[in-house]
């Protein structure tokens, strides 16, 4: 299905057309949101709310997920992107467009379009979607989330576990200045069999333990595992501990494969949530990152701006602290340190110390998230970065 | 003479006309000055309307005045009528299961016999109103509808709807809203 040529108005009236003998069920809602960065860096002489190295953006999601009967729903979300002006005074690019037919910086993209069926406890589910996997997931850290042009098959049959094929193909990608509606192959080595396909199972059969393993198979690039723990337990204070494996093996036998192991240990006293946490990723050559976009990883250590320097050849150690609510407000401080190898993308063993600061509250119905990251590397330029992200949800 | 007394009579009365309230089922009332009302037949006398009361009274009738039939109200109140009677009401015997304080690791869902619900997550409290959508009694699921919804025709629309599964021995609930998104059901243990 070619979305491109498609107006809002057909997309919206898509999912409505199916079913229109059984009652149909229909659940609408959204986010409008503003969001503002602006980075201070010595070497390019910038200051906190220059325009040059600042950015911004305003916009509007329209989600809707119709339940049409007889097992069948669907679901259109449309998200439209814009500057508001922003662009002439206060900031000099964006983090996300759509593309630029009018000069504009701006336009709209359709992340959702789907119809799933279910039968008995089988849920198909096809067309453009949101997706949460290890190596494939959609990001929430931008204005809107990244999606795929995916299949998916959730199957439950098995007690306490949760089964999932995918058949991923494209994706939207996500970055500074994305251009968001155009979908790309996910894998372009894989030429004609461009897909990812990904397997999944989650099981919750020994109690207070989750055990989740992943295999993927990227035709022509390479094969993944990534195999995770979680347990809790109570021992006066609630302890969770965790532990994730990974390894992605390529298909040219030149390069390297690459393993990830990594632990965390988190507890919560008197309403503070506090964790340490390790990562260890060798020196492979195929870095542990989303596939779908080349940005974030699932590692404990990732934070606000630290995945280039932890996805490959390095050792992360990160501590973290949320405290619970003073007067609307949360606090969330998180201190990872990073020692990079000589493969590191961030530089052959520029070892990085990220601090972030972030606070949480709501304004009038609105969720804010102010946030302050300082970054201190050992061979290149330390910068501080300041980010303000208003969403208005309904 | 008596003719005189008569058309006296009904010239004093005419002087005290009366408005009558024309109610949207067709019945004819007169209001009182204490507030209290009764109903009355309207019948033609000559050119003039009459109003005659149960007791053998009458009065000639100034103006009709006509109600407006507040149809929103009174459809809300149908739905409502109808969801209260219908196997998928919160009184039917299954649905009655989700009544109760369920608390997981990152929120807690509070329903109340009288369709009010609460939902506690990140950080904050929301107070709403829930409906029962529909049930699988077989699968142990039910799909809870929260806020305002209405209905046009055969679309339902408006508020949010979530669906769970009951454990089998209804002392756990697990929410699906994450299934489709996320691969997880996210366990609720009933606290309450």
């Amino acid at each position: 299905m070619n979305f491109t040529k498609l107006s809002l108005a057909t997309i919206m009236a898509m999912s409505f057309t199916a079913a229109a003998m059984a009652d149909v069920d229909v659940q609408f809602g959204g986010q409008a949101v503003l969001y503002y960065q602006t980075l201070q860096k010595d070497s390019k002489d910038w200051d906190f709310f220059d325009k040059a190295g600042s950015r911004g953006n305003v916009g509007l999601q329209i989600r809707s997920k119709a339940d049409l009967g007889n097992g069948f729903s669907a679901g259109v979300t449309a998200n439209v992107i814009g500057t508001a002006g922003l662009e002439g005074n206060l900031v000099n690019g964006v983090m996300q467009t759509a593309s630029d037919t009018n000069g504009d910086l701006g336009g709209y993209w359709i992340p959702e379009a789907y119809v799933a069926k279910t039968v008995g406890n089988t849920t198909l589910k096809i067309g453009r979607q949101y997706l949460n996997t290890p190596f494939a997931f959609s990001e929430g850290w931008n204005v809107f989330k990244n999606s795929f042009e995916a299949a998916v098959l959730i199957n439950q049959d098995i007690p306490d576990t949760t089964a999932v094929l995918a058949m991923v193909n494209k994706s939207n990608g996500n970055g500074l200045g994305a251009t968001m509606d155009t979908f790309g192959a996910v894998n372009p080595a894989g030429g004609m069999d461009n897909a990812v396909y990904a397997l999944g199972l989650l099981n919750k059969s020994i109690p207070n333990l989750n055990a989740n393993l992943w295999a993927y198979n990227l035709t022509s690039l390479a094969t993944a595992i990534w195999a995770e723990l979680g347990y809790k337990v109570d021992v006066g204070v609630p302890l969770t501990l965790a532990a994730h494996y990974a390894n992605v093996n390529p298909s040219d036998d030149a390069l390297e494969d690459t393993t990830m192991y990594g632990v965390k240990v988190g507890t919560k006293v008197n309403g503070f949530k506090l964790s340490v946490s390790y990562d260890d990723v060798d020196d492979g050559d195929i870095p542990i990152h989303n596939v779908g976009t080349g940005v974030k990883t699932k590692l404990f250590a990732q934070q606000i701006l630290n995945q280039g320097a932890i996805k490959k050849d390095a050792k992360t150690t990160q501590v973290k602290v949320v405290t619970p609510e003073f007067y609307g407000a949360k606090l969330i401080a998180a201190y990872a340190m990073t020692d990079a190898g000589d493969k590191n993308p961030m530089g052959a063993n520029n070892d990085l110390d990220e601090l972030d600061v972030i606070v949480k509250t709501k304004v009038l119905g609105t969720n804010i998230l102010l946030a302050y990251v300082n970054q201190s590397y050992d061979k290149t330029e330390d910068q501080d970065l300041l980010r303000v992200v208003a969403r208005y949800k309904f | 003479m008596v003719k005189k007394v008569f058309i006296g009579l009904f010239l004093s009365i005419s002087l005290f006309g009366v408005d009558v309230v024309v109610m949207p089922n067709g019945k004819v009332a007169i209001i009182n000055k204490d507030g209290s009302w009764e109903e009355v037949t309207l019948a033609k006398m000559g050119d003039k309307t009459i109003a005659l009361r149960k007791n053998g009274t009458w009065v000639v009738v100034d103006k009709q005045i006509k109600t407006i039939k507040p149809k929103v109200k009174n459809e809300v109140v149908e739905v409502e009528k109808k969801q209260s009677n219908s196997s998928n009401s919160i009184n039917s015997p299954f649905a009655k299961y989700i009544i109760g304080d369920w608390r997981g690791d990152d929120r807690e869902y509070i329903f109340d016999k009288n369709g009010k619900m609460v939902i506690k997550k990140d950080g904050e409290a929301i107070k709403d109103f829930y409906t029962v959508v529909g049930y699988d009694e077989n699968k142990h699921i039910i799909r809870i509808g929260i806020g305002r919804r209405f209905k046009m025709g055969p679309f339902s629309m408006g508020g949010k709807i979530l669906k769970f599964r009951f454990s089998n021995d209804f002392k756990k609930l697990y929410d699906l809203s994450e299934l489709e998104e996320n691969y997880k059901e996210i366990e609720l243990i009933k606290i309450k």
